[in-house]
């Protein structure tokens, strides 16, 4: 089969070759002839180099007889050339005389140019593309490594505070233990166990007696804040409690302090139940830090006021009044700071240990509240405890 | 009157525990850590053992000691007192949470802290005699 669609290039000169170079760029178009009179025409080397035949002659016969080549440019711009090729060439080849061929140059040419253009500018944007990859994943390496240096760290602190945290529990443990000991004789003296003791002596016993009690709570009280910090809040177990009974169980451990005190509590209720998802044993904890001190800092024969109500964003709110020495406005978030105790609550109640409200603030942390205070000094004071309906 | 064992790692809690309960008549022996607590507390055919929890080669040797002596034939029937100054909120709050759960988990009849009072030592022990 004769091949189709073939092309023939007379004139191998600046235009021939310029013809040829653009048409060379054009996928499926098969250019089997350039000719020129000279043998160094600037088109010929091009044309050797893509193989094509080359043919010397000013009219080509060779060319005009092939009956593939249906197109013929004629660039060397003789218009007797052009006439020649015209009357001799087979019917269906067409000739496109030198203006036609400058028009057919120009055209491909500047398509060529936006299409080199584009290849070029796609080009760019592959390295572009290419750069800011290299970037992002610099950067992302960067960040990796930032990251990683941060989780060590934290491991790192954490761990720092781990070990803390055991130390205290390991301290404050070792020197509880001594402790019961040296309790534990004073006790048996007191009750006679080892020999009667003169009054006198019962006297110092019973002083020493009261510090080994607090000395004993504050140790208590030392354990297990260390025990909260150190705690995971994944390990609390939560559940549904009812918040009224776990009131009505507390107010009954103090009974015999409010007795001593003359002091009454007022809790209204129908008997509700008003269920909080909580840690029963903390709660209790810190219900039971909010009515020990609402104890130890009111007067005498007064009255706490205990409410528990359901507030319009359907939160459970836990509130306590007392009205006893009340704590001054610039005290209120210092009380939560471990070992804080101010003037008048030293003096009110010795025998804290300044522990509770930062004991119950954890806890009110582990149950995602707060506790908000209000007070009017020498009037009274009010703890609040908002906790999410269950 | 009964004879009670105590195994506990401070001789002070010991003599303490021994200076009430003796008193009333009770038969008292002693180990101060819990190294063969089988023989030795069915050797003197204990009536009730108090037990510590702390003990300084291993912070948990008192749990063990429990639980052997639950799973002992020769100790099983024995009530044991376990006397710590652990205390519920410490670090083994857990465990003593589990303790209605899961008997087998912390084997005591009875748990009191350090230090126990005289009349509560006296009252815990005859409960757990009858």
């Amino acid at each position: 089969m004769p091949e189709k669609n073939a092309i023939a290039i007379i004139g191998a000169g600046k235009a021939g070759k310029a013809l040829l170079s653009v048409l060379l760029q054009i996928p499926l178009i098969k250019i089997k002839y350039i000719s020129d009179i000279k043998k160094d025409a600037p088109g010929l080397i091009l044309a050797k180099r893509n193989d094509i035949e080359v043919i010397y002659g000013k009219y080509a016969e060779k060319i005009l007889k092939d009956k593939d080549i249906d197109m013929i440019f004629e660039v060397t711009g003789s218009d007797e050339v052009f006439n020649y090729l015209q009357k001799n060439k087979l019917p269906e080849c067409n000739i496109m005389n030198y203006s036609m061929s400058k028009i057919i140059f120009f055209l491909l040419n500047s398509q060529q140019d936006v299409a080199k253009e584009l290849r070029q500018y796609k080009l760019k944007l592959a390295e572009r593309v290419i750069e800011r990859t290299d970037e992002l994943e610099k950067a992302n390496y960067q960040l990796k490594e930032q990251i990683d240096l941060q989780q060590k760290l934290n491991e790192k602190l954490q761990q720092i505070n781990n070990e803390k945290t055991k130390y205290l529990l390991n301290a404050t443990h070792q020197l509880k233990a001594p402790f019961a000991a040296i309790q534990s004789y004073v006790d048996i003296l007191i009750e006679g166990y080892a020999d009667h003791i003169s009054d006198k002596v019962l006297v110092v016993l019973e002083k020493i007696k009261i510090r080994c009690t607090l000395l004993t709570s504050l140790i208590r009280k030392m354990l297990e804040l260390a025990n909260l910090n150190s705690a995971v809040e994944e390990n609390i177990s939560v559940q549904k409690e009812n918040l009224i009974d776990l009131i009505e169980k507390i107010i009954d451990d103090q009974a015999s302090i409010l007795e001593n005190h003359k002091i009454t509590v007022e809790f209204p209720h129908s008997g509700q139940k008003e269920n909080i998802n909580c840690n029963r044993e903390l709660i209790e904890t810190m219900i039971g830090i909010l009515l020990e001190n609402a104890i130890n800092y009111s007067f005498d024969n007064s009255t706490i006021e205990i409410t528990v109500e359901v507030d319009i964003k359907n939160r459970t709110i836990f509130s306590i009044n007392d009205h006893g020495i009340g704590i001054e406005e610039k005290n209120f978030s210092r009380i939560f700071n471990e070992y804080f105790r101010s003037y008048s609550a030293a003096e009110k109640y010795k025998n804290g240990t300044g522990l509770g409200l930062p004991i119950a603030k954890r806890i009110a942390e582990f149950h995602h509240t707060e506790i908000l205070v209000d007070s009017i000094p020498g009037k009274g004071a009010t703890f609040i405890v908002p906790f999410r309906k269950s | 009157m009964s004879n009670i064992y105590i195994v506990d790692d401070d001789q002070d809690i010991i003599d303490a525990v021994t200076m009430i309960l003796e008193p009333q008549g009770h038969k008292i022996s002693y180990q101060t850590n819990p190294k063969d607590i089988i023989e030795k507390a069915s050797d003197f055919h204990a009536d009730l053992i108090i037990l510590d929890v702390i003990f300084p080669e291993e912070d948990d040797a008192g749990f063990k000691a429990a639980r052997t002596l639950k799973l002992d034939e020769k100790t099983k029937e024995i009530p044991i007192l376990m006397l710590s100054a652990v205390n519920e909120k410490g670090p083994y709050a857990g465990t003593f949470s589990n303790k209605d759960r899961d008997a087998i988990y912390l084997p005591v009849d009875q748990f009191a802290e350090k230090p126990l009072a005289p009349d509560k030592l006296l009252s815990l022990v005859g409960e757990m005699l009858q």
